[in-house]
């Protein structure tokens, strides 16, 4: 943790504590007790009925019994699997982009984000595991809840170089494959692709039976396109260099980058996919709170 | 600040504000430099921007280049309207969908000869000329007139062969004459009804007048009373027919000039080995005082003389020299000066067709004794040396009536009529046609004239020649104290050699018996002479080219048989000798007249009866032309003089006997007052004059309309519209 005080910002920790997350969490199998977690285990088989008491969550009411009964039963389920949660980090080129006003590289952002999820993951005794990508899968580590496992994510996070193109639609299938387990996959990228590939990758996850997250990370300058002089734009990725009077084109390049979202958006939707906007001069752990906030009162 | 030459009747007032046009290349100066002042980032999300840029590019490139034009405008627009733009009519408004008829007058009077820059007045006309023809709307035909006394049509009929017209107009030539603007206007009207006659698609009149309003044109008093009625009729004529009569003043005020108004010989003829004088005077019409100005005087082209003269503004000056011929034959005079912006009227000629002698011929009606014979004192004292002297400048040769028929009278200066009796209709035939050529003819009446005869034949009566200068009636008779002359102030030049001489005996001079003569209404009679009973004793009047001097006493000691008193004691008095003189000085005065005109008038003479069909005439400007003779044979003439000079004529077969004719100017043109523009008949509309076009009067300046809201009023829009265009491209901005 000392070793990286980058990525696992204090502050953001203790304001993830500070919202006592840590009290409401349920951390199946291992954890028991006044807390919950946001995060669900799999492969539940049922064990046995017991009566309801107020307090208890009405997501386990056996309707069928009630039905019959008129009374109120919840089912015990024999056994909740450990989770089993992957990070999958985009390092490709264009998540190196960082604008004058924002703080961090959309890169660093979402290294910080993954850090502070693996923490959190790790401390509720979950695995968690990384895999960094950019058009091929640069470095994965397998799932782990060992608390030690946090050194090596985050040094894996570390060297991470972003240089290459991205391309998610083959990776995401290629790791749909490669991951056996039911988990929770958490995508972290600005998914500069072409949509419909990604979506497609994104559907074999889910067609795994995954829960995917994804954590649309961008920077503020592209969601706001602020320039107002002649500016020559340096394409990464390998696209070509643009030299162009920036206000002229404001309006039209807003509605490319609305639409490009929207197409998101609405993918992840169809698909029942979480989807995270983030941006990079937003406070990391009030975007993760909030999150982190909405799933536990969806669960 | 100069203002501009106006260009199809554009101007601006203050020319070097135009310098400023420089800066309405800033805005793209500054697209361009912010362009090269461009950022570099990286950027990630290019996919969307290219998407974005391959929308908009078009669009994008339209609204700068027009954001850039805007802004340009807006600087010329600024710049323009600093720069004083001004609209000059020169009457040259296109007037859509109508063809016009322009007439094109030229005002071809010497003034237009004043040269105030290294252009002078005629070929600035031309060339405005060329440019009404350059810049009139296709479809257009002109007419080209000559304003000159007078008026000349050049091109009757509308041409619409421009580079026609613009050589015909590069081929005017100055016709160093006077201008008649009311049969320049008539000319004018004339060609216009022609036109609309035959060329009725020229639905508009227009009528340029290219000149210099020289005052002794255009006027109110340059024209005669009734010219001047009828240009008032004519104009009226235009104006209802809806011409516009635009006048382009060249003219330029004050304009200071020096002009030889007359050069002449101060002696009656001229003959060999005698001193004539030569005088010549020269006015000031400026208002610059003179002061020691050459004037050269030249005889037969070589310098003889130079005098200076001074002259105070609108003043005048006489300068002489004296010479003496040595042979004789056509000769020439010349005066000459220097010093001023019109060269033509700086020059003056005076042909003199120099004699041996001055031959009288005699004609004596009476008979008797050679002493009481009508002319015997005349011979005496036109000839004291009676045939002795061969240097006599005067040669009086006697004849009886008849010799009238008898004798070449073509050799003869003078014929002096003594008592003759009658004429015959012959006679007063051969008398007219002597006069016409510019013989002077005395008349010397007596005892033996028949008054009735002479009324008949040469009086004013039906059927005569009206030769005299009055009309003849009975003798009367004095009865106590004898008649004596009244000199009448000495007006007449045959009496002035007695003012202040009263001893000399003219005024005791007694006559007893007279021709009483009522004078001829006649313009050009004078009465030099009178009786103290009032009735003239000595008249005279022009007649033809010569003069005719009508004495109503005899010049003999005619008896009356009835007093037996003589009609007069004058013969023998000692007026006699000086007044017989002075009558022949009067009589020849008129001698060679005709080789001094002025210019645009008829030169001619007769054909002498060996000279062969045709003569060569030399002009001022070096041309030779072959001129025959008119269609009795006899005479030739020449219309052609508008140039001033010499005009030399040669006959073909008489190499030796030439004539030189002097061709002058009528220097009224030299006076180059000019007319105030205010002062035109209202039917003119004035426009620009010299200045206007070259150099900028300060009150010319409210003649013109002004242009600037012209530039404003756009400046304004261009701004409005900059702001609406920035504010669009704003809002895509967001």
């Amino acid at each position: 943790m000392d070793d990286s005080p980058n990525y696992l910002n204090p502050s953001t920790l203790a304001r993830l504590h500070g919202l006592e997350l840590r009290a409401r969490l349920i951390v199946e199998g291992y954890v028991s007790g006044v807390h919950r977690s946001p995060f669900h285990g799999f492969s539940i088989e049922f064990a046995e009925h017991r009566e309801y008491v107020p307090g208890d969550d009405l997501r386990y009411v056996d309707w069928k019994v009630f039905g019959k009964t008129d009374k109120i039963y919840l089912k015990q389920y024999e056994e909740e699997t450990n989770l089993v949660s992957y990070l999958l980090l985009d390092t490709s080129e264009s998540m190196r982009y960082q604008s004058d006003g924002a703080p961090l590289s959309k890169l660093e952002y979402a290294q910080c984000a993954a850090a502070a999820l693996s923490y959190l993951i790790l401390q509720q005794q979950d695995s968690v595991g990384l895999v960094t990508f950019d058009r091929e899968v640069r470095a994965l580590v397998r799932a782990s809840s060992n608390p030690s496992h946090l050194k090596q994510l985050l040094h894996v996070m570390e060297e991470s170089r972003p240089e290459r193109k991205t391309s998610t639609g083959p990776i995401f299938h290629d790791l749909a494959e490669r991951l056996k387990k039911r988990g929770l996959v958490l995508i972290f990228s600005d998914l500069f692709d072409d949509v419909a590939a990604m979506m497609a990758g994104l559907k074999h996850f889910r067609h795994r039976r995954h829960e995917v997250v994804i954590f649309h990370v961008l920077d503020p300058a592209e969601l706001e396109f602020p320039f107002t002089r002649p500016t020559r734009f340096q394409g990464m990725e390998q696209m070509p260099d643009v030299m162009t009077d920036p206000r002229a084109l404001r309006k039209a390049y807003l509605a490319e980058f609305a639409g490009f979202l929207n197409r998101v958006q609405t993918g992840c939707r169809n698909q029942r996919i979480d989807y995270v906007p983030m941006r990079t001069d937003q406070p990391l752990d009030v975007v993760l709170s909030t999150y982190l906030a909405s799933r536990m009162t969806r669960t | 600040m100069p203002p501009s030459t106006p260009l199809f009747g554009f101007g601006f007032g203050a020319v070097p504000m135009l310098w400023w046009l420089v800066a309405a290349g800033a805005p793209l100066v500054i697209y361009l430099w912010t362009k090269r002042r461009y950022r570099e980032v990286p950027w990630a999300a290019m996919e969307y921007l290219l998407a974005a840029i391959q929308k908009n590019a078009r669009r994008v490139q339209l609204e700068q280049w027009l954001l850039l034009l805007i802004r340009t405008l807006i600087v010329v627009c600024v710049v323009l309207a600093l720069a004083e733009p001004y609209w000059q009519d020169l009457g040259l408004k296109p007037h859509v969908g109508e063809r016009a008829h322009k007439v094109i007058v030229i005002d071809a009077s010497y003034s237009m000869a004043y040269k105030p820059t290294d252009v002078d007045r005629f070929e600035r006309a031309k060339e405005l000329a060329a440019q009404i023809v350059a810049e009139s709307a296709p479809g257009d035909g002109f007419t080209l007139l000559e304003l000159a006394d007078p008026p000349r049509v050049v091109v009757g009929t509308p041409s619409f062969e421009r580079q026609d017209l613009t050589a015909e107009i590069k081929s005017l030539k100055l016709l160093q004459g006077g201008g008649d603007l009311p049969g320049t206007i008539e000319k004018v009207q004339e060609t216009l009804d022609r036109a609309r006659r035959e060329q009725p698609k020229l639905a508009r009149q227009e009528v340029y007048f290219l000149t210099d309003l020289g005052r002794n044109t255009w006027g109110p008093n340059a024209a005669a009373a009734r010219s001047a009625s009828a240009l008032r009729e004519h104009l009226q004529a235009l104006k209802a027919a809806n011409t516009p009569l635009v006048v382009i003043d060249l003219g330029q005020p004050h304009s200071e000039n020096l002009a030889i108004t007359d050069l002449r010989c101060l002696d009656p003829y001229f003959t060999v080995g005698r001193d004539l004088t030569l005088e010549a005077t020269v006015k000031n019409y400026g208002r610059q005082v003179r002061t020691q100005l050459p004037v050269e005087f030249l005889i037969d082209g070589r310098r003889q003389s130079e005098q200076l003269v001074d002259l105070r503004s609108d003043g005048e000056a006489t300068a002489s020299m004296t010479f003496r011929f040595d042979r004789a034959g056509p000769h020439t005079a010349e005066a000459k000066i220097s010093g001023d912006l019109l060269d033509l009227d700086n020059h003056r000629w005076l042909s003199l067709p120099v004699q041996d002698a001055v031959r009288v011929l005699l004609v004596d009606g009476s008979v008797g004794e050679e002493s009481q014979s009508a002319s015997y004192y005349l011979r005496l004292a036109l000839d004291p040396d009676n045939g002795a002297n061969p240097h006599a400048q005067i040669q009086p040769e006697i004849a009886s009536e008849g010799g009238l028929t008898d004798l070449d009278l073509k050799k003869f200066d003078c014929i002096y009529l003594c008592n003759v009796g009658q004429f015959t209709a012959g006679e007063a035939k051969i008398l007219e046609r002597y006069l016409q050529q510019g013989g002077g003819l005395v008349f010397f009446l007596g005892d033996r004239v028949n008054a009735e005869r002479y009324n008949r034949e040469l009086g004013n009566a039906p059927g005569g020649l009206n030769l005299l200068p009055g009309k003849l009636d009975q003798p009367v008779k004095a009865k106590s104290p004898p008649y004596a002359f009244n000199p009448l102030d000495y007006k007449n030049p045959i009496v002035v050699p007695f003012r202040g001489r009263e001893d000399a005996g003219l005024l005791t001079t007694p006559t007893f018996r007279y021709f009483r003569v009522e004078p001829s209404p006649d313009a050009g009679v004078q009465v030099a002479l009178a009786f103290d009973s009032g009735d003239p004793a000595i008249l005279e009047k022009p007649a033809g080219r010569g003069r005719v001097v009508l004495v109503t006493i005899p010049a003999a000691a005619t008896i009356d048989p009835d007093t037996k008193y003589p009609w007069t004691m004058w013969p023998r008095w000692p007026s006699f000798l000086p007044l017989v003189k002075e009558i022949l000085a009067t009589a020849v005065n008129r001698r060679g007249q005709e080789f001094n005109v002025l210019v645009g008038r008829e030169i001619g003479g007769l054909f002498p009866v060996a000279a062969g069909a045709s003569l060569a005439l030399t002009t001022p400007d070096g041309r030779t032309e072959t001129v025959r003779p008119s269609a009795a044979g006899d005479r030739w003439t020449y219309q052609d003089t508008y140039r001033s000079g010499l005009y030399q004529a040669t006959y073909a077969s008489l190499p030796n006997q030439t004539q030189i004719f002097s061709v002058n100017l009528n220097t009224a043109e030299s006076d180059l007052t000019k007319l105030d523009a205010s002062e035109l008949p209202p039917e003119f509309i004035a426009r620009s004059n010299w200045q206007d076009l070259d150099a900028r009067p300060a009150l010319e300046i409210a003649a013109r309309e002004s242009l600037q809201l012209w530039f404003l009023y756009p400046l304004l829009a261009l701004v409005l519209l900059e702001t609406f265009v920035a504010w669009r491209i704003g809002r895509r901005a967001g």
